[in-house]
């Protein structure tokens, strides 16, 4: 992390919703968060719960099908409301992003040298030769093997891991300044999911890049994050350092969520288990997302939702855990 | 120790690959996908035991084969200690009874076109587990067992969410009384804060009827959490099996070792001890010789290269396949 603590992305109130058959769904409502240079930002949550389509909003991806609103500054533009036109020379540029499927998202019909050569056409000022050696130089980067011998390769000539690559590669290649992983590791083994982890925060302090990492996965974020944004039913519930998420938790769903992974337990007794599943973003309570589930949820819970207060570490709740000190060890 | 329940004894099974018009032309030779190279395991009464490895390691693959899906190559499947192969008729249809897969993607396999109570009804009927009249006590009884509302019967599939359809699949698998359970991946399609309600319930369900269960899953903590011991899987072959505290305290294969030290901590200051793997898992087309591990190993020598290790060692504490690892 830099010291001059400017910070790179600052999103205020961004909301975005669909029109799903007359109903408005409100898919992300009224989040705000920031993310400083070079440091890595968790967001976290269960399957529905908004954080993808925060993501695409801060790119301009969920405006073509929803309503945004709010604002995203990012270095003092504003993206909610720039024209199409001017936002694609920061998209792919400056703000480059990662999808969760390394399946599906390279062109099948295009060689791999093509997908990543297009980039640096479209964002740089290299001619043939350059771009040439300069993709090399970013499939090296990214640890593929024989670089040079591989571009006119196609993706179906690589693995699961060496495509979600080629992915990091082509975002990179334009030496973005923030980098939006949407759960880059997920379709991925562990073993290799822990090879592209180190590759996105080694590069992260390498090149002082800010990333914001989407992941369902506790250990992921705990691993890789500086902060942690934690999302339930399309809005923040709780933020702070990843430590102080982690080991003091203050929402009672980070709380539950954090209880109900079996780490640290003795094998074969119960797990703690929150009861209920995950709102449906079509048919969100009144109140707190959370109360239906919740043990500690009283009539103020159902009735207004809670405002995402602290100073560092802030969450969103009427009946937060009380702020302990750190308990003994990380006790999970 | 007691006679296992279910026994597979170097179990083979290897799909073949279609040819492409241009290897023809070429004459290339066929090829062929080498899911499982002898695999030899067994299953205690009442005991879990979990399958751990990478994707395509040919974990779901075992699943498959002991429930009967596929036909191994060579190899038996001794359940009760009647081979599989030399099963038919009734019991062929018995073996199906009491060995029951669970699948793992809730939203594909129940039928979405019938509900609930017929689902379970059709397992009731085929198998003939009670007398007709009986059947709707029956199902209520089911439902209340993997705690679903009564009114459930009467529901579609999609009415349901992940956690309460994969009930469904356990409540489908449990209705013909089964004594050994094949669970594929059980959870993994399912949210964390879910997770934790079905494996609850697949630990409460294990003690209260003495089911066996075979745990596959590539998520290692959870694997730990319900597993009395562990397998894990590279590339078609067990490299290493033992009791699941001991396997997880100190891994002796060194993919175990690595595959362990990977899985992501809730620690952060546990980065883990960075065992690295380099590249990725060999194609099982065609899989290396000798050690299949032997081009990621970081301790890998010559010997590795040209002969397989047996998997050896004293089953009780656990066996390892390397060369490099002391068994004494």
């Amino acid at each position: 992390m830099t010291n001059n603590n400017k910070s790179a992305l600052q999103v205020s109130g961004l909301s975005t919703s669909f029109d799903i058959g007359g109903k408005p769904l409100k898919a992300v409502d009224d989040v705000s968060f920031v993310v400083e240079q070079g440091e890595v930002l968790g967001i976290v949550g269960e399957s529905g719960s908004g954080k993808s389509i925060t993501l695409r909003s801060i790119l301009g991806l969920a405006r073509r099908y929803g309503t945004v609103s709010g604002s995203v500054k990012w270095q003092d533009q504003e993206l909610v409301t720039m024209p199409e036109k001017e936002l694609r020379k920061i998209r792919g540029k400056e703000i480059a992003m990662i999808f969760q499927e390394p399946m599906s998202s390279l062109n099948p019909l295009l060689t791999v040298g093509l997908q990543i050569g297009e980039n640096l056409s479209a964002h740089t000022d290299l001619d043939k030769p350059a771009r040439l050696a300069r993709s090399i130089e970013l499939l090296e980067k990214v640890g593929i093997p024989d670089a040079a011998n591989r571009l006119d390769d196609f993706p179906h000539q690589f693995s699961g891991g060496m495509r979600q690559r080629v992915m990091i590669a082509i975002a990179l290649a334009s030496n973005p300044k923030l980098l939006l992983a949407d759960e880059p590791t997920t379709a991925l083994d562990v073993t290799i999911q822990k090879q592209i982890l180190k590759l996105i925060t080694d590069l992260s302090s390498e090149l002082g890049m800010s990333v914001i990492l989407v992941t369902h996965d506790l250990g992921v974020a705990a691993q890789t994050c500086n902060r942690l944004a934690v999302m339930y039913g399309g809005k923040l519930v709780e933020t702070g350092d990843t430590k102080s998420v982690i080991s003091n938790p203050q929402h009672r769903y980070t709380e539950g969520l954090l209880r109900s992974v079996p780490e640290n337990v003795e094998p074969r007794t119960q797990l703690y288990s929150l009861p209920g599943t995950p709102p449906s973003l079509a048919n969100l309570p009144i109140g707190c997302a959370f109360a239906p589930r919740c043990a500690h949820a009283t009539s103020d819970c159902e009735a207004g939702k809670p405002a995402l207060v602290g100073e560092a570490h802030k969450v969103a709740c009427f009946n937060a855990a009380t702020p302990v000190q750190a308990r003994p060890g990380v006790a999970l | 120790m007691s006679v296992p329940i279910l026994k597979t004894n170097d179990v083979v099974l290897h799909f073949k690959k279609n040819r492409s018009i241009l290897d023809v032309i070429t004459r290339k030779p066929k090829q062929k996908v080498q899911a499982l190279n002898g695999v030899s395991v067994t299953l205690q009464k009442g005991e879990t035991l979990g399958v751990v490895g990478e994707s395509g390691c040919g974990k779901s693959t075992l699943a498959r084969v002991i429930s009967g899906l596929h036909k191994p190559q060579s190899g038996t499947i001794e359940f009760n200690g009647t081979s599989l192969a030399d099963r038919s008729g009734k019991s062929l249809r018995e073996y199906n009874r009491r060995v029951q897969m669970i699948f793992q993607d809730p939203y594909s396999s129940l039928n979405p076109r019938m509900r609930v109570g017929d689902v379970l009804r059709e397992a009731l009927s085929v198998h003939k587990m009670c007398a007709e009249p009986e059947i709707p006590a029956r199902i209520d009884q089911l439902l209340d067992l993997v705690r679903l509302p009564k009114d459930a019967a009467e529901k579609l599939p999609h009415e349901f969410s992940g956690g309460q359809r994969q009930r469904i699949a356990i409540a489908r698998a449990l209705s013909v009384e089964p004594e050994v359970l094949i669970a594929d991946e059980l959870v993994s399609a399912l949210d964390v804060s879910v997770q934790a309600q079905v494996v609850n319930l697949l630990l409460t369900l294990q003690d209260e009827l003495g089911l066996t269960v075979l745990f596959v899953a590539h998520d290692l903590r959870l694997v730990r959490h319900v597993s009395h011991r562990v397998a894990v899987i590279y590339l078609g072959s067990v490299v290493e099996i033992g009791p699941s505290i001991g396997l997880f305290s100190n891994p002796k294969h060194p993919y175990s070792q690595a595959l362990l030290s990977a899985a992501p901590s809730l620690n952060p200051d546990d980065k883990g001890n960075a065992i690295e793997l380099a590249g990725e898992l060999p194609s099982p087309l065609d899989i290396p010789t000798g050690c299949a591990f032997h081009g990621r190993c970081p301790i890998a020598t010559s010997i590795c290269r040209e002969i397989k290790p047996e998997l050896l060692g004293d089953p009780k504490t656990g066996q390892v396949a390397c060369h490099h690892v002391d068994q004494s």
